[in-house]
């Protein structure tokens, strides 16, 4: 019965979140927070009518909302909220869901692809480039996470860190795995695949109606998703005095989510030759040092 | 609404939807959210502005528009998915529109009077049994014209074509998908990325291909300097492209993001003069000041100054005239930095650069917070490093070069420098070193900076200006400083009318810089040069402007 009644509260706060990543997000637009306007706008793309560029390929067109959003849904399913409250425990979570978030780059090359416009196709191209930078610093940063766990398991990840968060235990894994966690939302400085100022919507450009709801609503649950397994691997999780496990998976979250736009704030749009040489030059050699300086704690 | 509603009933379910949309009112700005920023807080109105016509359902035009523009606001236009409202605020209806839905007059906070009209008709009319589709010639012809000529040779999507209009719920058929079509060249639209290249070789072409090899699909294409081909494709950034300039229009040749060829299209929106002459010389400033919208104040007293020079009446500056000039400058200079900052890719930026050119235009800036905030920016982070890249004015292309863009490359040249007025001010005109679009920005904050200065210091002498007495005969030649560069007029007055007319602005030798700062350079730097930049659409004129 707990366990149904806790399933409700996260199914309610899980909404809850993504109206909150809504607001945060029209706010870093307009600087003004408008409570009903994520349904206004959800609303307002609902009764718009569905213009198909001409020639677009239907295949990749129709296609890529689709994979968009479900990918993103794929990976909410292997991040625990509370202890033992994990939609799918398997035993190569932390792989999984950096297999599962590639795909992002993959829908949105055939988004770009698929309108058969300039604009899209070099937002997708972007996407590409944005993924080469970023992939190694996620995937050795969860490295690090996983050997300090000894498991690749979300729940034993979690537990791991009942001692000290992995914040403190590897502050530059938590740094590369964060940065990187906001180039994968392509969120503010690296918006490159949608630049507003430069693509004017760059690989969504084409999309209305319903499909663009879907990419929208694709994005709002990866930022969710993305600070959901930031707290995750580095923030401890559920681990937390007083309130109970979900609650403080959701608080976590909430601030995660809240950073990612906050600090947009503060840098213009990153180059993508500066995005690569950063990802190879100095994130790699700081992900290796992180995984070295995990194993010297974890012999010693 | 005729064009604008969407095919159907009314019923329950979509007034419901129709009331929520009302209150998400997404406004295309044509010819630009610099243009509309001069007459409406972007920052104050209960709307917000859009990157791209897909995305919004209202098209505002700004003013009038010239014959060219309109043509491309047509093609906006039917870019808009349905619902949409066509709002025009000027007395003049565009061509190439629909009759508008709503129409206000031009005047500062005119959106406060046609914001709620739009409510209304988007909670009315959103759908309706008189809705038909938007058939006008030109666009028909456009869409024939690129699917019969062009010789484009398309990738495979050849399986998109025969069922476009298999979802039946956009009545309006195939025709709106001549929307991205590649003679209007609207700024996200669309010239198809010609895969293959060469126009008669369909072999080339990866949907033929039994195996997809790089080498075999590559091996035809023309080599850039890199030595990597990729494909090439044609674009138009503008003229309503949200990061540059509104009625800027860029074509750019790309291979693959970098870019190949850029030029600015001349005449796009600009109005010849000739078309308004000959005109009374007492008409001259008016009429100079609505030629260029961006800059009226300087354009105004430019003809004052050329007038007087002309009829030998006194052309000294007094302050008041001082107090405009630098007013405007300051109020340029912010609106500029509202648009780079979108370029650049920074929202806060942008929207502290509008909320303070509101304030400045109203009058209630406070320079030590204006100072603050640019400082705020030039300390912030990775900016220097974004914008040093590139974008060096070459030595043989500065000697025509004024304003910002001249003086981040250390040419002094300012018409300021010969009023006396400046001078015993102690006014002297800024430089820097940094050749570089981050230059650019630093000079024109310096010019801020100076020009409140300039201001504080001025507002103690008011003298008043000696009416002209138009009704003479003669020659003038002046300079002005604008806040784009020197301007340079002179006229010929016969009998109380303009005989001849011949102006020079700062905005052409810019135009004529960007072949050059976006040469091999990738396309979100060349964007970048061009903004900083701050070329006037309005000053691009197809030939000289001299008129006899």
């Amino acid at each position: 019965m707990s366990a149904v009644l806790s399933w409700i509260i996260i199914g309610i706060l899980f909404s809850a979140g993504v109206y909150f990543v809504a607001l945060l997000e029209r706010w870093s637009m307009s600087g003004r927070i408008e409570w009903s306007g994520p349904f206004h706008s959800f609303l307002q793309a609902f009764g718009q009518e569905e213009i198909r560029t001409r020639r677009y390929d239907t295949v990749f067109y129709e296609a890529t909302p689709v994979i968009f959003i479900a990918v993103v849904l794929l990976s909410i399913t292997i991040l625990p909220f509370a202890e033992g409250t994990v939609i799918l425990d398997l035993g190569t979570a932390a792989l999984f869901i950096n297999a599962a978030l590639v795909y992002i780059m993959v829908s949105l090359i055939m988004a770009g692809w698929s309108a058969n416009g300039v604009y899209g196709m070099i937002g997708g191209w972007r996407a590409m480039a944005q993924l080469i930078a970023y992939s190694m610093a996620v995937v050795m940063a969860i490295t690090a996470a996983v050997m300090r766990a000894e498991s690749m398991g979300m729940l034993e990840i979690v537990q791991s860190q009942a001692p000290l968060w992995n914040i403190i235990y590897q502050p530059v894994g938590f740094l590369l795995f964060y940065f990187a966690a906001m180039a994968m939302a392509f969120l503010p400085p690296f918006d490159l695949p949608v630049a507003e100022g430069e693509l004017a919507g760059g690989a969504w450009a084409e999309f209305t109606g319903t499909r663009k709801i879907l990419f929208r609503l694709g994005r709002l649950l990866l930022i969710l998703t993305l600070s959901l397994a930031v707290s995750v691997f580095f923030l401890g999780g559920w681990l937390g005095p007083w309130l109970p496990g979900f609650l403080w998976t959701f608080i976590k979250t909430a601030l995660v989510a809240a950073s990612f736009f906050w600090v947009g704030r503060y840098f213009p749009r990153i180059r993508h030759d500066h995005l690569l040489e950063w990802g190879w030059k100095y994130a790699v050699p700081a992900a290796l040092f992180n995984i070295l300086q995990v194993g010297i704690l974890l012999l010693l | 609404m005729k064009y604008g509603a969407r095919k159907g009933r009314m019923n329950a379910m979509r007034q419901w939807i129709a009331r929520a949309s009302a209150k998400e009112i997404l406004i295309f700005p044509v010819p630009g959210a610099d243009v509309m920023r001069l007459y409406q807080a972007e920052t104050e109105m209960d709307a917000r502005l859009t990157a791209n016509p897909r995305e919004s359902n209202v098209l505002l035009v700004v003013g009038e528009l010239t014959e060219s523009l309109a043509l491309k606001a047509g093609v906006a236009y039917q870019q808009i998915p349905r619902p949409r409202v066509l709002v025009v605020a000027s007395s003049v209806q565009p061509p190439y529109l629909p009759e508008p839905d709503v129409q206000v007059s031009l005047g500062d906070g005119f959106l406060d009077e046609a914001l709620p009209q739009v409510r209304q008709l988007l909670r009315d009319y959103a759908w309706s049994e008189e809705a038909e589709p938007w058939k006008p010639e030109f666009l028909t012809e456009m869409v024939e014209d690129s699917e019969n000529g062009g010789g484009h040779d398309h990738h495979d999507h050849d399986h998109g074509n025969g069922n476009e209009d298999e979802e039946a719920h956009d009545h309006h058929g195939g025709d709106n998908h001549g929307d991205d079509d590649d003679s209007s060249g609207e700024h996200n639209h669309n010239h198809e990325h010609d895969h293959g290249g060469d126009d008669e070789d369909g072999s080339q072409d990866h949907g033929d291909m039994d195996f997809m090899s790089m080498v075999a699909m590559t091996k035809d294409l023309p080599r850039p300097k890199d030595g990597l081909p990729m494909n090439r494709s044609e674009v138009y950034f503008g003229p309503f492209h949200p990061g540059l300039p509104g009625g800027l229009s860029v074509f750019m040749e790309l291979d693959g993001d970098t870019v190949i060829k850029a030029s600015v299209e001349a005449g796009l929106t600009a109005r010849s003069i000739k078309e308004v002459l000959p005109v009374d010389a007492k008409k001259l400033p008016d009429l100079l000041a609505e030629l260029n919208p961006l800059t009226p104040q300087s354009y105004r007293l430019l003809a004052q100054k050329a007038l007087a020079d002309a009829l030998h009446n006194d052309d000294s500056m007094p302050s008041n005239v001082l107090g405009i000039l630098e007013n405007e400058r300051i109020a340029s200079h912010l609106n500029w930095l509202a648009t780079f900052a979108k370029t650049v890719g920074n929202e806060w930026m942008h929207r502290k650069a509008t909320r303070w050119h509101v304030l400045y235009r109203s009058g209630e800036v406070l320079p030590e917070k204006l100072h603050a905030f640019m400082c705020q920016i030039r300390s912030m982070p990775y900016l220097q490093t974004k914008l040093s890249v590139g974008g060096i004015i070459p030595d043989t292309l500065l000697h025509h070069l004024t304003g910002p863009a001249a003086k981040a490359a250390g040419k002094m040249d300012d018409a300021r420098s010969d009023d006396e007025y400046y001078r015993s001010l102690g006014w002297h005109p800024v430089t820097t070193q940094a050749n570089s679009a981050w230059g650019r920005l630093l000079v024109r904050f310096d010019e801020i900076e100076q020009s409140l200065e300039l201001i504080q210091k001025a507002t103690d002498q008011q003298t008043e200006r000696e009416e002209i007495n138009f009704s003479g005969s003669g020659k003038g030649a002046v300079k002005l400083e604008s806040p784009r560069g020197t301007l340079k007029l002179s006229i010929s007055v016969e009998n109380g009318a303009i005989e001849k007319l011949q102006i020079e602005s700062p905005s052409k030798p810019l135009a004529a810089l960007v072949p050059t700062l976006t040469d091999e350079a990738e396309l979100s730097d060349a964007l970048v040069q061009i903004a900083s930049l701050d070329i006037s659409p309005w000053e691009i004129k197809g030939k000289t402007e001299e008129v006899e």
